[in-house]
């Protein structure tokens, strides 16, 4: 019996399973058997859109590529390789450099890792191993409801709460504790690197956590039930069973995180000082690839704009490459260390030479005294040791709770700032249907009108629905096919395709929607459909990874209980395995509807804002994210202010409460499914 | 999954309404929105005058203050119906247009240099040059001797000076480093004139969003120095600002008053190109006239001559267009004043609306009556 | 009372459900105790009692007394309870990512050996007991998880042995390996009922018969039978533990 069973289950222990046994030949054998079933028209062209979508998605990566390819020809036939080592951005005399940027990327990106990591995994430690369980399921839920919070609000609560608490109390400190020195040179701003390397690591804590959180729990528990049954304190236990076998998760998850702060635009241009130089200390101003981006993309003249396609595809390199060794840590590290038979550490031949290869010295009785040498019994222990045992576990989950409080911070503070200052709005019903107010300067009236979001929130709904309209069919089927027609080569191709693409910066999505447009249909850009274009491209990957996870988790066995009645394979599908996966598929719509609703760099890159209704695809469309970047993090115009406030409450709600949704569906896909 | 397609469904409904693909019927009917954008200069201005002509009638204007570089690059995109810069057009972007862009001055504004010294209660007075080094780097502290001589028996801070810039391709800074070349050969030599200039490393240096950012910037940072549009700046209490050298070597306060005779003096002694022609080589600083403010513009939509040129062009757009540039040179002029903006010179006026009788559409001139 | 540990009283709960029923048993000094009964209904439950394990478990609730040596168990650390009584478990739980010796080697870390001869010596000593140093010898830095399943469980024998524990729990030890790891293990048993005391659950009676000095026959959590393997087999008291071993039912 194993110690996750009830005891009232009184049923028979399970048989002895070693993991790594490769499938019996005769399930191969059923397999090909089962996929010869169902080859009629209808189940080929079902299985040939199942292939077409998943080409689909390897095409779009492709294209992305290619095009960023493209359209940085130009500048990088002008200036070659002299473009990474160049420290200026002067659009006047066209003279284009990226080192500036490159710097700032990662000096932001790798400050945010410093301040993050141990906080996300102290985190995660606390909720697998410290925190009772009955607390468990509500503190997890708050954590990854920090997930939710779109980047452009975390930029718009910074500038006014991070930025002056920095600035004021947090620079001044550390100015004045090492003089001035090195990286603290700069006079103390509060709109510097360090600022923007903090709101980074707030934007990027919930998915380390996330991730360390898995690895921890992917742990068996019976591994931290036999270190406790050796007589280890909790954190003891927790070290040995569990943190030393999920260090190659935690890893792949630090990657992961960094690509997303190096890939992030809103938050830095809102904090950073967005000033085109080599960041000499903490303190100073600096920019980032994404931000350089998402300042200047749409004013530039197609020369500079072909400096900033091949600033983009920098930033592409560095993600795709972090993502690549991402993956390549976690296989490496399941790889066993060296087999049977190589004395690495030469630990046996000298316990050979110590203590010769004979059989132990008598026994010498439970009476007599202890032999020399040996270490006395445990129960005659001195008592400080275990004091030390005891302090340390203490501390461990003293240390722990701590990083969890902090990690909790932010969301509060978030919350608390947009009810105080867009409640007073959102709770009149005419903010919600009217139209943004004129910009207000104090000495135009007296007083300033609201106005509302209205066309905002209609903008957010459309955009967001067009692309799930032909997002969520596209992915569906891609990860039909990676799920139930894939093989081999393909599939691999297809998954890795989905996933790097997930992985690319919003910001450069954008960047390929505005080359492409401008290429090809230069009226559509500034468009609600060039904005809806690009969600869609966000969306496309979620929904394919998340339908694969989905529809893996369905039994072998149902799929062969309809085929075996004669289903042929689409219908099998269509019929019996998408309806057992529903919850899992619902939880991946809700997942991509909830990033394409927050996203901000793509839209602002491609969708124009609008203080109107929406007018038609072919116009200019607002959105929530659109306002608070605007009229929020980018203007100072108090009424405009009042309704980004109100806005970014809005979109919160939205957030977490699709957060929320989709939490509650993962639950009931857990549930025993009566029907399975 | 039903349940989630028809929620998907209901929220495209909400657009359904308005149709997806709106094109006006191409006779001449109203109801249109014209999509704008440009500097950020303009945009209290924009504001008030979206909201009149819209009151006025039944089209609408929709502005973008995403800077004047932005519009540019759209216009040339033909992804506007005008641009609003304080910048004309390089002689290189003139040539770069698609067609024949019509350069409409609408109204006239300044800059504004702003600072922040706690403690220094008059306005500190400043020359091109001077400020011109201290963009550059060279004076570094507010204790140097090149601000002290400027201003005796002021008691400066030896602090470093944080400079202020745009982080965006911006017609205000056009028109500061318009000034700033003026007046210092070093600024001219090196980043030069431009909506967006490689600006050299000073010391201390910090760059914002529109103009509206850079204000609020330099209100709470001690020891900093920026440049701003004027409404922006006199309707922030509190905010300091220069008095600037003019070419008569007197230190004017930027007022509206002040700006607006700057406009027309320089207008007076300027020849204006026609509106179709290129005008790269016009500018409103540096007025001579012994009490004119020295960073004074104008302020210029863009749009094509050619109006099929433009965004979704048809009639009825440019028609729109047509009353739109009317509006502004009539009542929109009366609520210049009181934003601080200046009032067209009645030469330019003539000179706009002259152009304006030039948009065709299709090689037609356009007349639908007014409404 | 006499023998090394005690039960007095014992009644044991998971969630609403009672598990154990006032339990009272003594365990001798030295000796095999098995514990046989139909599947599951309590006898996990008792072992994980003794050592306190039970109290990990989300729910549980445990009643009555378990005197080790005479002091009750709750009355003592759970990190020592848990070092005086060892737990081999039916599936074998080598630590997955750590070599042989740092297996064997984590108890006598966790105790505060720390110097390389003292591990050593309490490694080497271990592997002998269990009877694997012969099989690892040329390569104790192996991971664990690359032996093969009966090696892994005597690892895990020779893991809980080296903590010097004076009580070893087994629960099942041999029900996931094959007849010759089997084998193997029983003749480790009986080597090791010397120096501890041993208490195995098993549902497999003739290796009940083989391995152990007395028995314990559980049925819905009580204690129906407890005297010499012999007896319990051979003459047994009560009807329902002859209808067991017979075959009767189970």
């Amino acid at each position: 019996m194993t110690a996750t069973q009830s005891p009232a289950d009184c049923t028979e222990a399970p048989p002895y399973d070693p993991a790594g046994r490769p499938p019996t030949p005769a399930g191969r054998q059923s397999d090909r058997r089962l996929r010869l079933v169902g080859l009629n028209r209808i189940g080929r062209a079902f299985h040939g859109l199942a292939i077409a979508t998943a080409a689909g998605v390897v095409a779009l990566l492709g294209a992305v590529v290619l095009v960023l390819l493209e359209a940085s020809g130009g500048s990088s036939a002008r200036t070659g390789p002299a473009f990474l080592v160049g420290q200026t951005w002067d659009p006047v005399h066209n003279v284009y450099g990226a080192l500036p940027a490159i710097s700032g990327t990662i000096a932001t990106s790798g400050l945010a890792l410093l301040f993050a990591v141990p906080v996300a995994i102290g985190v995660a430690i606390f909720l697998t191993e410290f925190v009772p369980r009955r607390l468990r399921e509500p503190i997890a839920a708050l954590v990854d409801l920090s997930a939710a919070v779109p980047s452009v609000v975390w930029g718009f609560w910074a500038i006014l709460v991070v930025a002056p608490f920095v600035g004021h109390s947090v620079e001044p400190v550390l100015a004045r504790w090492t003089g001035g020195a090195g990286p603290f040179a700069r006079p103390p701003t509060g709109f510097d690197v360090l600022s923007a390397s903090v709101v980074l690591a707030i934007m990027v804590l919930p998915t380390i956590s996330a991730i360390s959180r898995s690895a921890l729990g992917a742990v068996p528990r019976s591994q931290r039930e036999a270190a406790l049954s050796l007589g280890a304190t909790r954190s003891e236990a927790a070290w040995l069973s569990v943190l030393r076998p999920a260090r190659s998760g935690i890893v792949a998850g630090i990657l992961l995180g960094f690509g997303r702060a190096a890939g992030e635009a809103v938050i830095v241009v809102g904090l950073i000082g967005n000033v085109y130089a080599l960041p000499t200390s903490l303190f100073a101003q600096g920019q980032t690839i994404a931000g350089e981006i998402l300042n200047d993309l749409n004013s530039g003249l197609p020369p500079e704009r072909s400096a900033l396609v091949e600033l983009g595809l920098l930033l592409l390199v560095v993600t795709v490459l972090v993502q690549l060794a991402a993956r390549g840590i976690v296989r490496w590290a399941e790889a066993s260390r060296p087999r049977f038979g190589s004395d690495r550490s030469g630990r046996a031949t000298r316990i050979l030479r110590e203590f010769g290869s004979g059989g132990l010295p008598p026994d010498p009785g439970p009476g007599a005294p202890a032999a020399p040498g040996r270490r006395p019994h445990p129960r005659t222990r001195p008592g400080h040791r275990r004091i030390v045992r005891r302090a340390r576990g203490i501390a461990a989950v003293a240390l722990t709770g701590a990083a969890t409080t902090l990690a909790l911070l932010p969301l509060v503070s978030v919350l608390g700032t947009a009810i105080s200052f867009g409640g007073v709005a959102a709770v009149h019903p005419s903010f919600y249907t009217s139209e943004l107010p004129a910009a207000c300067p104090a000495i135009a009236q007296a007083s300033c009108p609201i106005g509302g979001i209205g066309p905002a929130i209609q903008g957010t709904l459309l955009l967001v629905g067009l692309a799930s309209l032909v997002a969520v069919p596209v992915g569906i089927l891609a990860g039909v096919y990676l799920s139930e027609y894939g093989r081999g080569r393909g599939t691999s191709i297809v998954r890795l395709a989905a996933d790097l693409l997930v992985g690319i910066p919003s910001v450069l999505i954008g960047l390929f929607v505005v080359v492409v447009l401008l290429q090809g249909a230069p009226a559509l850009d500034n468009t609600a459909l060039a904005g809806a274009l690009a969600l869609g491209v966000l969306m496309v990957p979620i929904v394919t990874r998340a339908t694969e996870e989905a529809l893996k988790a369905v039994p072998q066995a149902a799929r062969e209980a309809a085929l075996a009645l004669g289903f042929p394979r689409h219908r099998a599908t269509i019929r019996v395995v998408l309806p057992s996966a529903r919850y899992g598929l619902i939880t991946g719509i809700f997942l991509a509807v909830a990033r394409a609703g927050g996203e901000t760099a793509a839209v602002v890159l491609t969708a124009f804002g609008s203080p109107y209704w929406f007018a038609g695809l072919n116009h200019p469309v607002s959105s929530l994210t659109l306002v608070i970047f605007e009229q929020g993090s980018q203007s100072s115009y108090s009424n405009w202010q009042a309704d980004a406030w109100g806005a970014a409450l809005v979109l919160l709600v939205l957030m977490l409460g699709v957060s929320v949704a989709a939490r509650l569906m993962a639950r009931g896909a857990t549930r025993p499914d009566p029907e399975a | 999954m039903i349940g989630a397609l028809a929620v998907i469904v209901a929220v495209i409904g909400a657009g359904l309404p308005l149709g997806w693909f709106s094109y006006p019927p191409s006779n001449c009917s109203s109801g249109v929105t014209l999509d704008g954008e440009g500097a950020s200069l303009l945009l209290p201005l924009m504001s008030e005058w979206e909201g009149a002509f819209r009151a006025n009638g039944s089209d609408a204007v929709n502005y973008n203050p995403a800077g004047a570089g932005a519009a540019i690059s759209s216009l040339s995109a033909r992804a506007v119906d005008f641009a609003a810069t304080d910048e004309p057009l390089s002689a290189s972007e003139y040539k770069g247009m698609p067609g024949t862009v019509l350069t409409l001055p609408v109204t006239g504004g300044a800059l504004a240099i702003v600072y922040h010294l706690p403690g220094v209660v008059a306005p500190l007075e400043l020359s091109g040059d001077v400020l011109a080094n201290v963009y550059l780097g060279t004076v570094a502290r507010w204790d140097d001797s090149a601000i002290r001589s400027l201003n005796p028996g002021v008691v400066l801070p030896s602090q470093t000076i944080i400079t202020v810039h745009r982080s965006d391709a911006a017609g205000t800074t056009y028109v500061l480093t318009d000034y700033l070349s003026e007046d210092s050969s070093t600024w001219k030599e090196g980043p030069g004139t431009g909506l967006q200039p490689s600006w050299p490393s000073s010391p201390e240096q910090h760059a914002e969003q529109g103009n509206s950012k850079v204000v609020q910037y330099v209100a709470a940072t001690p020891y900093s120095v920026g440049y701003a549009d004027l409404t922006d700046v006199l309707g922030t209490p509190g905010l300091q600002y220069a008095r600037m050298e003019n070419p008569a070597q007197n230190f004017v306060l930027p007022t509206a008053l002040d700006t607006a005779s700057a406009i027309a003096d320089r207008s007076r002694n300027t020849t204006f190109p026609s509106a179709s022609g290129s005008w790269s080589n016009i500018s409103m600083v540096n007025s001579p006239a012994p009490g004119d403010y020295p960073l004074a513009t104008l302020s210029y939509f863009l749009t094509f001559q050619t109006a099929e040129l433009g965004l979704h062009s048809s009639l009825a757009r440019t028609d729109a267009i047509q009353q739109w540039l009317h509006w502004v040179l009539q009542a929109g002029q009366a609520l210049s004043g009181g934003l601080d903006y200046a009032t067209l010179p009645s030469n330019l006026v003539a000179l706009d609306e002259a152009a304006i009788g030039t948009i065709t559409f299709d090689g037609n001139t356009v007349s639908c009556g007014l409404h | 009372m006499s023998g090394k540990l005690n039960v007095d009283g014992l009644n044991a709960w998971y969630g609403r459900q009672q598990v154990l029923y006032d339990l009272t048993l003594d365990l001798p000094e030295s000796g095999v105790t098995a514990v046989i009964g139909p599947s599951g209904c309590g006898k996990t439950t008792f072992l994980r009692c003794l050592n306190r394990l039970h109290d990990e478990l989300p729910g549980a609730r445990v009643d009555g007394r378990v005197l080790l040596d005479g002091t009750d168990v709750r009355r003592l650390e759970a990190t020592e309870v848990r070092a005086r009584i060892g737990m081999v478990f039916q599936k074998p739980t080598p630590f997955s990512h750590m070599s042989i010796y740092e297996n064997v080697a984590a108890g006598p870390r966790l105790l505060g050996l720390h110097r390389r001869e003292d591990l050593d010596r309490a490694v080497w000593a271990s592997l002998v007991r269990a009877g694997l140093w012969e099989e690892v010898r040329d390569d104790v830095d192996a991971l664990g998880t690359s032996l093969s399943g009966g090696q892994q469980q005597r690892l895990c024998i020779a893991r809980a042995i080296a903590v010097e524990p004076e009580v070893l729990l087994m629960d099942e030890p041999c029900s996931a390996l094959d007849p010759i790891a089997t084998a193997k293990v029983e003749r480790l048993i009986a080597e090791l009922k010397e120096r501890y005391t041993i208490v195995i659950v098993t549902h497999n009676l003739p290796q009940a018969r083989r391995v152990s000095d007395r028995t314990a026959f559980f049925y819905l959590g009580k204690v129906v039978e407890f005297d010499r393997t012999s007896a319990v087999f051979d003459h047994p008291k009560e009807a329902l533990t002859e209808n067991y071993v017979q075959g009767r039912f189970g």
